[in-house]
């Protein structure tokens, strides 16, 4: 397990490594210049050329990637061409608002996504499984935005039971959490209904093995076999998609900060990208290939804590 | 197998709601008279109407030819870029499964690569590097694609490479690039047709995403994302600008995952995508 751990976390790095070269290097043959980006239209030659040195674009491509890689290992991300202010600086005050609301919307989907599911497979082709799949086929057809301003809609702006804008305020967990309802709702209906539509395919397989048969003789409540037998053994597909489906909420989240006006990484990303904000973009590349890593190794781990079958060898 | 699909329940009612979205996009210029660009100032969101079926917005366009028209572009593109990354992931997993070797391993890992990325996070990359616009979203729909089918392609060319059929190709004195064309791909479509119905919904929710989000197709072609995100300033005042977009992409991607869902069980059961 420990020589496996290493040899993951080394790939990981290798991995993360990778992608900042790669977007480093494609945003750096991608036209547009990035001084004439930062002083705008109007710069004069002479202060084109001094910006150049002065972000160190007149050097060769080979010093430049190097210096870049040696500044983002010192967790220096560079400056934003919009802000000004540090990307590292910027990234860390917005990250905490992502991951509230990626956290809320993984906890809740995959609680409601797992018992949809197990009840929907044990009870196979009756009313409750035809509602509870018509249900998850409507929340995974449904575009997050369009759903987020529904809810918005009908919540905030008719009912006033919900803010409008914003994230609330820090200081106070109540108040962040009655800013996240509806966002959370809005992120983690599709997951839950992946969730749910896996489990319930898994489950029905596991229930149709050997191993359920002599559970049941030896005199094991139904709710006991569905969970302990059913659903264990039924966890590795599950996990796999909800690894998968965490990784999407980084996308899906950018969509649903824009529609709640929340402050977060992919309203940064977004502002970023159509602004061209290059380094701004670069850094949430390299936040988002180090939060995908880290959530494809995690998943990993629990795939051996779920199956004892499974040895990293 | 057609039989098969028409005695599949989802399979029929998804390609009943698929009719709706598809009928729409073709006749098209039959069913509209005014025309989407057409601005009017004195019909400033209008509700819905006898003359304006899903009212206007708020230059005074007609919502209706814009959602239709909008279903053409929505459907075009997710079909461009399914094609793209249908033939280059087909291209890039059948080398990676039938050639093998240093072949094999380079791709798979540039694929390995590919995959740690959510494709909606991967497309909103690529239309970061590349910029937005018509082809950008396009080309970055079909590789935020491109390893799910390559990987798929080089699992079945591996399967299929190891048959009896191909070794009497072989036998026989066939080449390389004819075995590979006539006698592995074909086998290999299946799986290929099912992942492009699986994913189609996906692709059109993404597009819409890019589009609402203002880095999609064009600011100034209709598609149902961008007909969204112009309705979202008025979302009190005129809640006809988004609805009517948000139905159709919803009964699309609804109609597209039934029927993926029944073509996966007449097609091929085994497959879990």
């Amino acid at each position: 397990m420990h020589a496996y751990l290493a040899r993951r976390l080394l790939g990981s790095v290798v991995t993360i490594w990778i992608i900042v070269s790669a977007s480093f290097l494609i945003i750096r043959l991608a036209p547009g210049d990035p001084a004439q980006i930062w002083l705008g239209d109007y710069a004069t030659p002479d202060l084109l050329q001094v910006t150049r040195a002065r972000m160190g674009l007149d050097r060769p491509l080979p010093v430049q990637y190097l210096t870049y890689l040696g500044s983002v290992m010192r967790g220096d991300l560079g400056e934003s061409l919009r802000s000004r202010k540090p990307v590292a600086g910027e990234i860390r005050d917005q990250l905490p608002y992502s991951l509230d609301l990626m956290v809320t919307s993984t906890l809740l989907s995959v609680a409601i996504g797992l018992t949809a599911g197990v009840i929907a497979a044990v009870k196979r082709n009756s009313m409750v499984d035809v509602l509870a799949m018509s249900v998850a086929l409507f929340f995974l057809s449904i575009p997050a935005f369009w759903l987020g301003l529904l809810l918005f809609i009908l919540f905030s702006a008719h009912l006033e039971w919900f803010p409008l804008i914003g994230a609330g305020n820090r200081a106070s967990p109540a108040n962040l959490a009655y800013h996240l309802v509806l966002p959370t709702l809005a992120l983690g209906s599709r997951i839950g209904a992946v969730v749910a539509r896996m489990t319930r395919s898994s489950v029905i397989e596991a229930l149709s093995e050997d191993f359920v048969r002599p559970a049941r003789a030896k005199g094991l409540s139904e709710p006991r076999v569905w969970v302990r037998h059913a659903l264990r053994n039924a966890a590795t597909p599950i996990l796999s998609i909800v690894g998968i489906q965490v990784n999407a909420l980084m996308g899906g989240s950018a969509v649903v900060e824009a529609v709640f006006s929340r402050p977060g990484v992919g309203n940064l990303l977004i502002v970023a990208i159509s602004t061209r904000d290059y380094p701004m973009v670069q850094g949430a590349i390299f936040l988002i290939a180090v939060g995908v890593v880290l959530v494809n190794l995690l998943t990993d781990v629990a795939y051996g804590l779920a199956d004892p079958r499974i040895r990293y060898a | 197998m057609i039989r098969r699909l028409l005695r599949n329940r989802s399979a029929v009612v998804g390609m009943a709601l698929l009719s709706i979205p598809m009928l729409a996009a073709a006749l098209t210029p039959v069913l509209t008279t005014a025309n989407p660009y057409t601005t009017n100032m004195t019909r400033q969101l209008t509700p819905p109407g006898r003359q304006h079926p899903f009212g206007t917005d708020q230059f005074g366009r007609d919502v209706y030819s814009r959602v239709l028209w909008g279903s053409r572009t929505s459907l075009a593109v997710a079909a461009a870029s399914l094609l793209l990354a249908l033939t280059s992931g087909t291209l890039m997993g059948a080398a990676a499964g039938y050639f093998g070797g240093m072949v094999d391993d380079s791709l798979n890992r540039v694929i390995d690569l590919l995959m740690a990325f959510p494709m909606m996070m991967l497309a909103i990359i690529a239309v970061g590097v590349l910029g937005a616009g018509l082809l950008n979203v396009i080309v970055a729909l079909g590789v935020s694609m491109l390893p799910r089918f390559a990987r798929v392609v080089r699992g079945e060319v591996l399967a299929i490479k190891a048959r009896h059929f191909v070794e009497a190709a072989r036998a026989v004195g066939a080449g390389e690039g004819r075995i590979l064309w006539r006698h592995i791909l074909p086998n290999s479509f299946n799986p290929l047709i099912v992942m492009a119905t699986v994913y189609m919904p996906y692709t059109i929710l993404v597009e819409s995403s890019l589009s609402f989000l203002g880095i999609g197709v064009s600011p100034d072609v209709p598609t149902w994302g961008l007909i969204i995100a112009d309705g979202r300033g008025f979302i009190q005042l005129a809640p006809w600008i988004s609805t009517f977009p948000g139905i159709a992409i919803t009964v699309t991607s609804m109609g597209f995952n039934l029927f993926g869902d029944g073509l996966r069980d007449a097609l091929d059961p085994r497959l879990k995508i």
